[in-house]
């Protein structure tokens, strides 16, 4: 008879507890798997189509919306339609910043990164690149999409984290993200500046954009990563930025005209950009008037 | 020994977890911005509860004193991880929504408490009874808290539109406070104390 007490019955026990835990758990996983796996890339699918802005019928509607209908309305066929329809995947060959021609997105090599075109009548509309970087205590996954100018920020979603709930985990919502759309990650004066979050209310220019009260690090951590991933793809955004600018802008303007009703600031904001890029900018005339039609809407956010 | 009846019932409404005992408190303020995550939390944390309580109590003869705790918490832990994904296979957006308060069930004081209060003490199926009542106990509260705060705070129920639109054209707007975690204490601190008023007070006397 097995004596209870005894230290040897106690590892025995805890060893059967164990096995049995460590085989139950490796059935489980192994079982639901698959069906994981498929969550899990329908759900970058909806975030690529959230970034790049695409509604329900390819048209371009505001941050809140796409969210709000790839969150509750889209169903997977619908989700799937839209990324065949719009959503061109690629592998930018981060050394030589060009494209790696028949690479496989699923397969991405050392020193390569994939992109996501939104491609509307065979143009390029935008693109979109990962933006993955450490938060305050997990790795941040999100994406990252630049007008066709390769400048203008055109949105920015995170997919996967592990921040606190109700502080990190804000960046999840709809008021911080919309807060960088129209943002630059150009200077004036060509430099790669990209955009930071500012600390509390207080987000001024092009650069930069409101902060998550409690949140600092989680938006330091944004902060970071985005600088990181844009000069990780800096080569290639380079050559796709002055390829834009030789060529004539006017092939730019009809793509943002019929932006612009749509998105209002941003938007119009993207058009003047286009404009100016050839010609020179009228000093800081213009983001200071846009400055305060921008805070608004943010700093209301925070209140809320 | 009480009856089956009465050792399930008892947990919902006169010894509730969440009201009477005050535990599981954290993840009531956390999950209950809206129904479908409430919910989901109570069907989660009772299906974690009863089959603990379950399996434990089966094992309660054998359990060596010196790694009771260890063995309960592997048993727990083992539940939990398979529910959460359980949860990331068939329920995706509500388990990204419930983020990391499904993990901490294992550390929800509910299932600790009546693992070591009831099922080391009880036979197997009043455990498992103990269990699923605890459990619909705090789904409970959660499902009455996470209605109010939904509906008042996001106009919905379940994500159907309960507030109508001509309401909002007059003027009305969502209840900002219903979305924030205070807004959950003021509900469970109302519920605990109708619950003492009203269903204890009258019972005890």
């Amino acid at each position: 008879m097995l004596n209870k007490e005894k230290n040897s019955f106690s590892i025995l026990f805890a060893s059967v507890v164990c096995a049995v835990a460590a085989g139950l758990l490796s059935f489980a996983s192994t079982q639901l798997r698959p069906l994981q796996e498929a969550n899990a890339k329908l759900d970058k699918q909806k975030n690529i189509l959230i970034v790049l802005k695409v509604g329900r019928d390819g048209e371009r509607y505001g941050t809140e919306h796409v969210k709000a209908f790839y969150a509750d309305t889209a169903d997977q066929a619908t989700v799937q339609k839209l990324y065949e329809a719009y959503v061109r995947p690629g592998v930018v060959d981060l050394a030589t910043g060009d494209v790696v021609e028949g690479a496989d997105p699923e397969a991405i090599g050392p020193g390569q990164a994939p992109i996501w075109s939104l491609v509307k009548d065979g143009k390029v509309e935008a693109v979109a690149i990962d933006a993955i970087g450490k938060g305050l205590w997990s790795t941040l996954y999100g994406f990252l999409a630049l007008e066709s100018d390769f400048n203008t920020v055109r949105g920015i979603t995170f997919y996967s984290h592990g921040e606190t709930a109700g502080l990190g985990a804000r960046i999840e919502e709809g008021w911080f993200q919309e807060g960088f759309v129209g943002k630059k990650i150009f200077g004036e004066d060509g430099k790669l500046v990209s955009v930071s979050v500012a600390k509390g209310a207080t987000a001024k220019g092009d650069h930069e954009v409101d902060g998550i009260s409690g949140a600092t690090l989680t938006c330091k951590g944004v902060t970071g990563l985005l600088a990181n991933e844009l000069n990780a793809y800096g080569k290639w955004i380079e050559k796709n930025r002055s390829g834009e600018a030789a060529q004539a802008p006017a092939e730019e303007a009809p793509a943002a005209e019929e932006a612009a009703p749509e998105a209002e600031a941003p938007a119009a904001e993207a058009a003047t950009d286009g404009a100016n890029q050839a010609v020179e900018r009228p000093a800081a005339e213009e983001p200071a008037a846009e400055a305060p039609a921008e805070n608004a809407p943010a700093a209301e956010g925070v209140q809320e | 020994m009480s009856s089956p009846f009465s050792t399930m019932a008892t947990p919902i409404f006169r010894n509730n977890p969440v009201l009477v005992q005050v535990l599981g408190i954290c993840s009531s303020l956390a999950v209950t911005t809206n129904v479908s995550t409430g919910l989901t939390m109570g069907i989660s944390v009772t299906a974690v509860v009863a089959l603990s309580n379950l399996i434990l109590s089966s094992m309660r003869n054998w359990i060596p004193g010196k790694i009771r705790m260890i063995v309960e918490l592997v048993v727990i832990a083992v539940l939990v991880i398979i529910t959460d994904q359980v949860l990331k296979a068939y329920a995706f957006d509500v388990s990204k929504r419930l983020s990391v308060f499904v993990a901490l069930i294992i550390t929800n004081c509910i299932v600790m408490g009546r693992v070591e209060a009831f099922a080391l003490a009880n036979k197997p199926i009043p455990s498992l009874l103990d269990g699923i009542g605890n459990g619909l106990g705090y789904g409970a509260v959660l499902l009455l808290v996470s209605t109010v705060r939904e509906i008042a705070g996001s106009g919905t129920w379940l994500g159907m539109q309960v507030v109508p639109q001509a309401a909002y054209e007059a003027g009305y707007s969502n209840m900002g406070l219903m979305v924030l975690a205070p807004g959950a204490f003021f509900l469970i601190a109302l519920l605990a104390w109708a619950q003492t008023e009203f269903l204890l007070r009258k019972g005890g006397k």
